[in-house]
């Protein structure tokens, strides 16, 4: 058992491992600037001076880690150095590390982009370079007329001795070249940063639950995704824990039913039942449950929860309006209880053809008994496996559902998060759901292995 | 009576292939089951079928419409295009109104009726929901395919060699690690802004020498030093990390770096779907790999993809295919979510998830809802219940 426990660590161990680099990749392989996408969505109230908008920029960028490499390796071409990644505007740094792939003279192209960002405007020249090249375009560019003879003459000696030499220089973007990063931002992520700014803005690492900020919102992940996580997690594992038993009294009933003549047509019907899809049964169920014209039974709007006071004052206030939850849970749950009262039968009728439920019968046992007492044991193992492998599909649903319904749930929140492109509350939900389902497959593990005797015996 | 018993069914005996066959000609036949421009005309002795091209003139020259003989469609209106007539949810049981050929307006005639209803714009509900599957269909069906051709490939090798790890020699392990390196190199780097031609030369030099490496059996192989790598605990453990997040979730933040283009959509639908697949051939694999047959074919000298389409395919093929057809209906479902969600294909195009977002939010019109839900549903159903009865001949 001890050996088993440390192999299931270990594997443990490893999917975390797995999920964190996962949801990491999730929250930064993204288009764009995010400390501009963060200073866009705050920076609302009013006229603030170019300057000071700059210096929180760099301030920002700073301390979301931006100027760090991303990964503990990286690889480069030799031309570029990585000091290169620290300059705090993104289009700057890209130019420079442009030019300095082109001519392979670091310092040359330095002294090239602070003489040419003070009069010109970077962005417009980087998408001319997308489209031509840098060679043409920046040769156009000194070729326009409207240019000033001062700068012209400035700047066009630095680019044509940078132009000489990139003929020299052109094995070193060949080269490549692999470089360790003792800090960067996937452990500064992971595990905090030490060397930040001020102690306020600390970022501890999800190590200490900080999910960083909220692009769109501007404050704290986790703030944000608790209490939605909370409620779907409530929400999903209280289906699960209503249908289980359910499904496997219905299972049971139809095996011992099944030579009534409504068994004969019970699975195309249960099939159907299994096929409609999630969120069209929510939207049929709101249709005729919550509509003013029809049976207006249920309320359609969102309950309103009380997320300030501590999680004993939000679970009171859950369990206060339950109307709320009725069909969303009806409408998660029933899929799950088909499948797994499908499931049931298929296992308890190859069950009953075993030669010691013959033997059972001829002692005189009653069907009843046999298939609740002595095959239901048997066939119990695949089912719990069963019944937790749907919790990931249990949980799809769920976000589907608290879309529809406007819960204010993780479907809600994952949501309304794509459509503003908040990356960290997107990460973070990632990160937790697949964090419980890992911990729930492992449970299911351990638990198989104590109540299944067999498998103990096979291991020894 | 018994042999009759013993006759194996015809494949159209089986009421889910007839099922699934009528929805998918349905679906495929749409622009000649549905469409507001004639199939075939004939005017003055010649033929044409103005459908096939919207663009060609709909009378010929000097030939007037009392001149031409038209067949037109089942259904006389296309999809996306409304009708002003009846605008605003007219439900299939409201009076719907139609204009006549001399300009008034009257009571539409039993073949122009809009027999489940419109939206707001007036468009014909029937007609959006049938070329709605289509596209539906459509997008799950490449999606399956992709798929299940990257499930065979990993599936495959994971389930040939097992969970004893793979012994390679060092130097080989090396040589590897190093192209692999210089392939991210010119992925990352010369991919980014110039040279692209050389990079893409390069790049695919090295691949073939990637390629031609791992199946190297000379040299290499000699070396005293080996090492162990664990293909398959990689491979279970990445199947881990895909199966353990819910799948909308997984493609709601994947959708964020793609477009909504039909392919962006495919790829997504593909690369949430493999991972189940992948492990079933992996299992199969297992069972199959000690027998007789497929200990005759490695002695013969067949291997990788040879061995794979000869001998592995064709016998696990029946249980492959009960899994096709379980992620097919899967990729229909979650493809109908996502632009129930609104993050799926772009809201121009029509799909059953879009009619069924915009019925809910206009409650009163329950057709939006209804109609749409029991189209998906059926289909879903068909290909559920094939798949079911597949799995009991097993």
């Amino acid at each position: 058992m001890k050996r088993f426990l440390l192999h299931k660590a270990m594997q443990f161990l490893s999917a975390l491992f797995l999920l964190v680099v996962f949801s990491f990749a999730i929250s930064r392989l993204i288009p764009g600037d995010p400390a501009k996408h963060i200073l866009k969505n705050t920076n609302t109230q009013g006229k603030t001076s170019h300057e000071s908008r700059l210096k929180r920029y760099e301030q920002l960028y700073r301390q979301m880690g931006l100027h760090l490499p991303l990964f503990y390796f990286s690889i480069e071409s030799f031309a570029v150095p990585d000091t290169f990644h620290r300059v705090p505007f993104q289009e700057q740094s890209s130019f420079l590390c442009a030019l300095a792939y082109y001519s392979g003279n670091p310092e040359g192209s330095l002294i090239f982009v602070k003489a040419f960002s003070k009069k010109n405007n970077i962005p417009h020249v980087l998408k001319e370079i997308k489209l031509k090249g840098l060679e043409a375009s920046l040769d156009e560019f000194f070729m326009d007329p409207k240019l000033k003879l001062e700068t012209r003459l400035n700047l066009n000696e630095l680019w044509s001795k940078l132009k000489s030499e990139s003929e020299n220089n052109s094995w070193k973007r060949w080269m490549p070249c692999i470089r360790f990063n003792s800090r960067n931002q996937f452990n500064t992520w992971c595990f905090g940063d030490e060397f930040s700014l001020s102690e306020s803005e600390t970022n501890k690492g999800i190590i200490h639950g900080d999910f960083g900020v909220s692009w769109s919102r501007g404050n704290d992940v986790v703030d944000a995704v608790r209490y939605p996580f909370l409620l779907t997690m409530l929400i999903s594992v209280f289906v699960l824990i209503v249908c289980f038993p359910l499904s496997l009294l219905c299972g049971a009933l139809l095996t011992m039913y099944q030579h009534h003549f409504l068994a004969k047509i019970q699975r195309p019907i249960l099939i159907f039942l299994y096929s409609i899809p999630t969120f069209w049964m929510g939207t049929a169920l709101i249709l005729f449950f919550s509509n003013p014209n029809m049976f207006n039974v249920f309320p359609s709007v969102a309950p309103l929860l009380n997320t300030n006071e501590g999680f004993g004052k939000w679970l009171s206030s859950v369990f206060s309006q339950p109307e709320y939850f009725i069909i969303p849970m009806f409408a998660i749950g029933y899929s799950t209880f088909v499948f797994i009262s499908q499931m049931t039968e298929d296992l308890l009728r190859d069950e009953m053809q075993k030669p010691y439920v013959m033997t059972l019968k001829a002692v005189g046992n009653s069907e009843r008994r046999i298939i609740f007492y002595y095959a239901m044991k048997n066939v119990l193992v695949p089912l719990i496996v069963a019944g937790m492998s749907v919790f990931p599909l249990l949980l799809s649903g769920t976000v589907i559902i608290d879309f529809l319904f406007t819960l204010p749930g993780i479907g809600t929140l994952i949501a309304t998060a794509c459509l503003q492109q908040d990356f960290p509350v997107i990460a973070a939900i990632i990160f937790s759901t697949g964090l419980f389902s890992i911990l729930s497959f492992i449970l299911t593990d351990i638990l198989i292995r104590r109540i299944n005797p067999l498998q103990q015996y096979n291991s020894k | 009576m018994r042999g009759a018993e013993l006759k194996a069914k015809k494949w159209y005996s089986h009421w889910q292939v007839i099922l699934l066959l009528l929805m998918l000609l349905i679906s495929f036949l749409a622009p000649i089951i549905s469409n507001d421009i004639a199939l075939v005309q004939i005017c003055k002795g010649k033929i044409s079928f103005p459908f096939l091209n919207s663009n060609q003139e709909y009378f010929h020259q000097g030939s007037t419409q009392k001149d031409c003989f038209q067949i037109h469609s089942l259904l006389p209106y296309s999809s996306g295009k409304s009708d002003p007539y009846n605008m605003n949810f007219k439900g299939p049981f409201d009076s719907q109104y139609y204009l006549n050929k001399d300009g008034s307006l009257v009571n539409a005639p039993l073949l122009k009726r809009h027999f489940l209803g419109t939206n707001l714009l007036g468009r014909d509900l029937l007609v959006d929901i049938i070329y709605g599957s289509r596209i539906s269909i459509f997008i799950s069906f490449f999606a399956t395919l992709l798929a299940g051709i990257i499930a065979a490939f990993f599936g495959f090798i994971s389930g040939w060699y097992g969970p004893a790890a793979v012994r390679v020699s060092l130097l080989k392990f090396g040589l590897f690690l190093f192209s692999l390196f210089l392939c991210a190199h010119i992925l990352f780097n010369l991919f980014s802004i110039q040279d692209k031609a050389i990079a893409f030369v390069f790049s695919s030099i090295l691949i073939f020498c990637l390629w031609k490496m791992l199946s190297f059996k000379g040299m290499l192989n000699r070396s005293k030093f080996k090492i162990k790598i664990p293909l398959d605990q990689f491979f279970l453990r990445f199947a881990e990390l895909i199966s353990v997040i819910p799948r909308i979730i997984l493609v709601l933040a994947f959708m964020q770096f793609f477009s909504s283009s039909y392919l962006s959509v495919i790829i997504l639908l593909a690369i949430s779907a493999w991972i189940d697949l992948a492990r079933m051939i992996r299992s199969e694999m297992h069972k199959i790999k000690e027998l007789t047959y497929m200990e005759a074919a490695v002695m013969s000298g067949s291997e990788g993809f040879r061995l794979f389409y000869k001998q592995v395919l064709p016998n696990i093929w029946p249980s492959v295919m009960v899994f096709l057809l379980y992620t097919f209906a899967g990729n229909i479902i979650i493809e109908a979510s996502l632009s129930f969600l609104g993050f799926g294909l772009a809201p121009s195009v029509v799909t059953l998830g879009g009619i069924i977002a915009e019925g809910k939010n206009n409650i009163e019109a329950w057709w939006m809802v209804v109609f749409p839900g029991i189209w998906l549903s059926l289909l879903i159903f068909a290909l559920f219940s094939l798949s079911a009865t597949w799995r009991t001949k097993i």
